[in-house]
């Protein structure tokens, strides 16, 4: 099957367009994950009283730091490990009809 | 100089930046299936592929059993309660919910006759003796302006989509059976190369398992069952068509195969122990490149003294490289006859091993060739190194 | 380096526990280095030993050669000292992981390249680019491995009282051996253990220190007073500082030598992938550990704060709460933990280095591997004895920023851009060291006293990533007629799935 997506023509256009539809998710799923992430500082320094907030004596900050980002990452991971695996698929769905 | 001021301009850069980054994002986002198919796009090759499964079964023409096979896949393309393919004579095959009396043919054979695409209402099917009523709409299959066939379709209610695609369908069949004639052309083609690649394994090795295999068949019918399973993978494997590299993996578990079909004949005079890291089973090696030294090593250690052969197969990391040995205790090659094969002076049974040596040579350099420590009745000590990196290979 | 910060002798810990423990890890590591072959003598084992490696194990083993001493100790070294803002770095560590999943995990194993000089030459068939790419990652490979060696020295002065040189020196020795007799023949199996060995030696001591303050009535938190405690000695991160770490962590990440290398046992593309999310999963959960010791550390091991000893929290804190036998044994697991630390992500780097050293200069031979992993181990260990033992989660970022700026616009722009070009590549990356080296130099150089005014020069990657990519994209436009004929087939190969 690699075969054929690297020696016939159709089969390259197959390939940019499986490429670009990996960089789009990754892209997609890396500047949610950014937004997210700087927009923890950016909105504790805008709001400073946030920090004075806490959870069974446990401030905010801490709290989103140091336990609530590492869900995020594994979510967005397997978000991503998903996607990216469906695109794989219809592109080989694509070959193999083709 | 970070101060406050500067760092509320800094967030409010950053927000505006990502903001802007997420909408354009976003907008391409919701054009994502232009690549790889909207839903649309998606059912139209569901379709064609339908199609060409039931292709595959129209090479031969239109016989019972192809048809059989393929309406199955074209009922479902035209989404009807049955299908039914007939040839210039008689049903061939039909496919649904309903079982058709041999009298049908009476309503189809107007259509063989006229060669024209025609709807009977159920009045019709009923003085046919076609129980079941709805109505059935039949299109003639044509080849070089014959008439060789037809493909009907029963619904409840005929309308125009469905005798449009029956209509379609029926051209679509005429153009399968005329491919058929091309298709066992290619066929004779592809049987040509698999002979050709078979010379690759010993003829003795074949006929010295199926021998053992027999062997068993009274005394052990499951394990000669497997055996034939196993005889079939590794000649799967030693058969393959495409590409000169495989991994380390593969090239194990095909050696795996060999040593299960020597032991049915050798049984207790055969001890293996394999040593295996696990990193290097991705390494990519040439394709039948371990095998013929296990060979090698199987027939060394069986000449031994004592008729017992102990082989050692370890393949492990060295740094950059995958290191593979295979090692017998058995009697051992005269370097210097070793070094005439390996020169290619000589033929005779080491002439694997100048096989695997020079293709070694050929792919990494000479560096790579194979290391031989032995002497005779001193076994034989079989060493590989190959790079693990090998980005211009695939297996 | 600098004994004086502490008492030479360990502070109220048992020197027979430290010698117990790495003599324990070490030997252990060397065994299963030895032994941890798939060893097989009947057929259906042989099924087994030929069965490529499976993601959890694979994930295990680059958990445990990716956790170092910077994370190890010197997370929750930093937490005690500079509180809030040191979460950045196992988010950092752990995010960094993420972007790999995202950008090159997959790609990167179906390049087939074993280094990333070697992925360098396949993907732009260039021998400069090559060259390059191998001074850059040898350069990387000893600026870290230097942090792990100040952090083998710190573990071994502190729990046996020994002088600092004699913990880096051991690990070099540990590590050099075992490479050189060639008897380091599964490594996958020895950096799986020793996740699981570090994760159970902070975990276990940390479930009996929190079951002994719960039992006890003893504060974990002392009302909100663990986080507020002003501890930092480092004043409060800029916004911009703060900025420039988590880019500097999430993409040096891509570029660290002995990454790619642990990939390379996945048998496949997917694989990768499905290894990497578990590579996440293991890291988080780890990542929570140090964190809770820093936590506690600032309620109970306060003082560490000023002595230069913070990164020695994690060793102390057991045998602060329990006394006896209890705190010897606790104490003895927390050692074995940071010894395996520098053990695992040494040698790992130790190979990869080799590998690359004896490629670029020995011709890829047997006793040019030997000798190249000689050369790989020493001579960061006379940097690392020349040196002083900074924060090892600080020093460590600083070789992230140096990665991110050098070698991560050539693997991303390398693995999604048709267009790049060797003299582009070329171009970034000497951008993007120049830039970064000479700020992180001067900073250097500056001192700490300087440090708010040069926050830009001491957290430099948030402006030499962009120019490094920004000169890589320019340069490679500038020279499109370079594009290496073979781009499109290269691609084809990074991105489709193989055949099954």
């Amino acid at each position: 099957m690699r075969e054929v997506a690297e020696e016939s023509e159709v089969g390259q256009l197959f390939v940019t367009s499986l490429i670009r539809s990996q960089l789009r998710l990754a892209l997609v799923v890396a500047g949610g994950f950014l937004i997210i992430l700087i927009g923890i500082p950016v909105l504790l320094t805008l709001f400073p009283s946030i920090s004075g907030v806490t959870v069974f004596t446990v401030p905010v900050p801490w709290l989103l730091l140091g336990f609530c980002i590492y869900p995020l990452v594994i979510g967005c991971a397997a978000l991503y490990v998903r996607s990216a695996s469906r695109n794989e698929k219809r592109f080989q769905d694509l070959i193999d009809e083709f | 100089m970070f101060s406050a001021a500067v760092d509320t301009a800094l967030v409010c850069a950053v927000v505006v930046i990502t903001i802007a980054v997420v909408a354009a994002l976003g907008f391409r986002l919701s054009r994502s299936s232009r690549d790889l198919g909207s839903d649309a796009d998606r059912a139209t090759y569901a379709t064609l592929h339908t199609a060409a499964l039931a292709s595959e079964h129209l090479r031969e023409g239109l016989t019972a059993s192809g048809a059989a096979k393929a309406s199955r896949h074209l009922r479902g393309l035209l989404r009807c309660d049955t299908l039914v393919m007939t040839d210039d004579a008689a049903v061939l095959a039909s496919d649904g919910n309903r079982s058709l009396p041999p009298t049908v043919m009476l309503l189809i054979q107007r259509v063989l006759d006229s060669g024209r695409t025609q709807i009977f209402r159920s009045a019709q099917l009923d003085e046919a003796g076609v129980p079941g009523g709805g109505e059935l709409v039949v299109a003639p299959v044509r080849v070089d302006q014959r008439i060789i066939g037809t493909v009907g379709a029963f619904a409840p209610d005929v309308n125009a989509g469905l005798v449009r695609a029956t209509n379609e369908l029926a051209g679509w069949v005429s153009t399968q059976v005329e491919l058929a004639e091309l298709a066992s052309s290619r066929r004779l083609l592809a049987e040509a190369e698999v002979r050709a690649l078979r010379a690759q394994i010993s003829p003795h090795f074949i006929y010295n398992s199926l021998n053992a295999i027999a062997s068993f068949i009274n005394t052990d019918p499951a394990r000669a069952r497997e055996l034939v399973v196993e005889f079939a993978d590794f000649t799967r494997y030693s058969f393959r068509r495409h590409g000169d590299f495989t991994t380390v993996a593969e090239e194990l578990k095909s050696i795996d195969r060999y040593l299960l079909l020597e032991r049915a004949r050798f049984g207790e005079r055969l001890k293996v122990k394999l040593e295996i890291g696990p990193e290097v089973l991705s390494t990519v090696i040439p394709f039948l490149s371990l095998q013929p030294l296990v060979e090698n090593a199987v027939r060394h250690g069986l000449d031994s003294t004592d008729g017992t052969g102990h082989i050692t197969i370890t393949a492990h990391d060295a740094g950059a490289f995958a290191e593979v040995t295979i090692e017998d205790d058995g009697v051992g090659i005269d370097p210097d006859h070793l070094r005439l094969v390996l020169a290619g002076h000589t033929e005779g049974v080491h002439v694997g091993l100048r096989n695997v040596d020079s293709r070694l040579r050929q792919v990494y350099g000479d560096d790579h060739g194979l290391i031989i420590d032995t002497a005779p009745g001193a076994g034989t000590l079989i060493t590989m190194r190959v790079p693990k990196s090998q980005p211009d290979h695939q297996a | 380096m600098n004994s004086e910060l502490l008492p030479s002798s360990g502070i109220g810990m048992n020197p027979v526990v430290g010698y117990a423990a790495l003599v324990l890890v070490a030997l252990s590591t060397v065994l299963i280095g030895i032994y941890g072959l798939r060893i097989s003598r009947t057929t259906g084992d042989f099924y087994v030993a030929s069965r490529t490696v499976r993601p959890w194990w694979n994930a295990s083993a680059i958990g445990g050669e990716y956790l170092s001493a910077a994370s190890f100790l010197g997370v929750a070294g930093l937490i005690l000292i500079s509180g809030v803002d040191a979460l950045w770095f196992p988010i950092g560590y752990t995010a960094g992981y993420l972007m790999l999943l995202l950008f090159v995990a997959a790609p990167l194993r179906r390049s087939g390249a074993y280094t990333i000089p070697d992925f360098a030459q396949a993907r732009l068939d260039s021998l400069l680019v090559r060259r390059v790419t191998s001074l850059l990652v040898i350069v990387v490979g000893w600026l870290y491995i230097v942090p792990q060696l100040h952090g083998a020295a710190l573990t071994v002065r502190i729990t046996t009282g020994l002088p600092s040189w004699v913990g880096p020196v051991a690990v070099v020795v540990v590590v050099a051996l075992s490479v050189v007799t060639g008897g380091m023949r599964s490594i996958t199996f020895v950096q799986a253990f020793q996740y699981w060995l570090k994760l159970t030696a902070l975990a276990v001591p940390l479930v009996f220190i929190l079951l002994r303050l719960g039992s006890t009535g003893m504060p974990l938190t002392a009302q909100g007073a663990a986080f507020t405690a002003d501890l930092d000695i480092t004043g409060q991160a800029s916004l911009y500082s703060t900025i420039s770490l988590v880019i500097a962590l999430l993409f040096g990440t891509l570029g660290l030598p002995h990454i790619l290398v642990r990939f390379y046992t996945n048998p496949d593309g997917a694989s990768a992938r499905r290894t990497t999310l578990i590579v996440l999963g293991l890291l988080s959960v780890f990542y929570l550990l140090p964190t809770a010791y820093g936590i506690l550390g600032r309620i109970y091991t306060p003082e560490l704060a000023t002595g230069g000893g913070a990164d020695s929290t994690v060793l102390l804190l057991p045998g602060r709460i329990f006394d006896g036998v209890a705190g010897d044994l606790l104490s003895a697991l927390v050692t074995a933990g940071a010894f395996a630390a520098f053990l695992s992500t040494t040698s790992g780097l130790v190979v990869s280095l080799a590998g690359v050293v004896s490629q670029e200069f020995f011709s890829g031979s047997v006793r040019g591997f030997r000798r190249a992993a000689v050369i790989s181990a020493a001579i960061p260990l006379v940097f690392a004895l020349l040196t002083d033992t900074q924060a090892l989660a600080g020093s460590v970022g600083s070789v992230f920023a140096f990665t991110a700026s050098t070698i991560c616009p050539l693997l991303l722009l390398g693995i999604w851009w048709t267009g790049l070009t060797d003299v582009g590549a070329v171009a970034g990356m000497l951008t993007g060291a120049v830039l970064c080296g000479g700020a992180i130099l001067s900073a250097a150089l500056l001192g700490s006293e300087a440090a708010a005014e040069f926050a830009w020069l001491q957290q430099p990657a948030l402006w030499t990533v962009p120019a490094a990519f920004l000169v890589t994209v320019l340069a490679s436009k500038a020279t499109r007629n370079r594009r290496p004929p073979g781009t499109s087939r290269v691609l084809a190969r990074l991105h489709s799935p193989e055949t099954p």
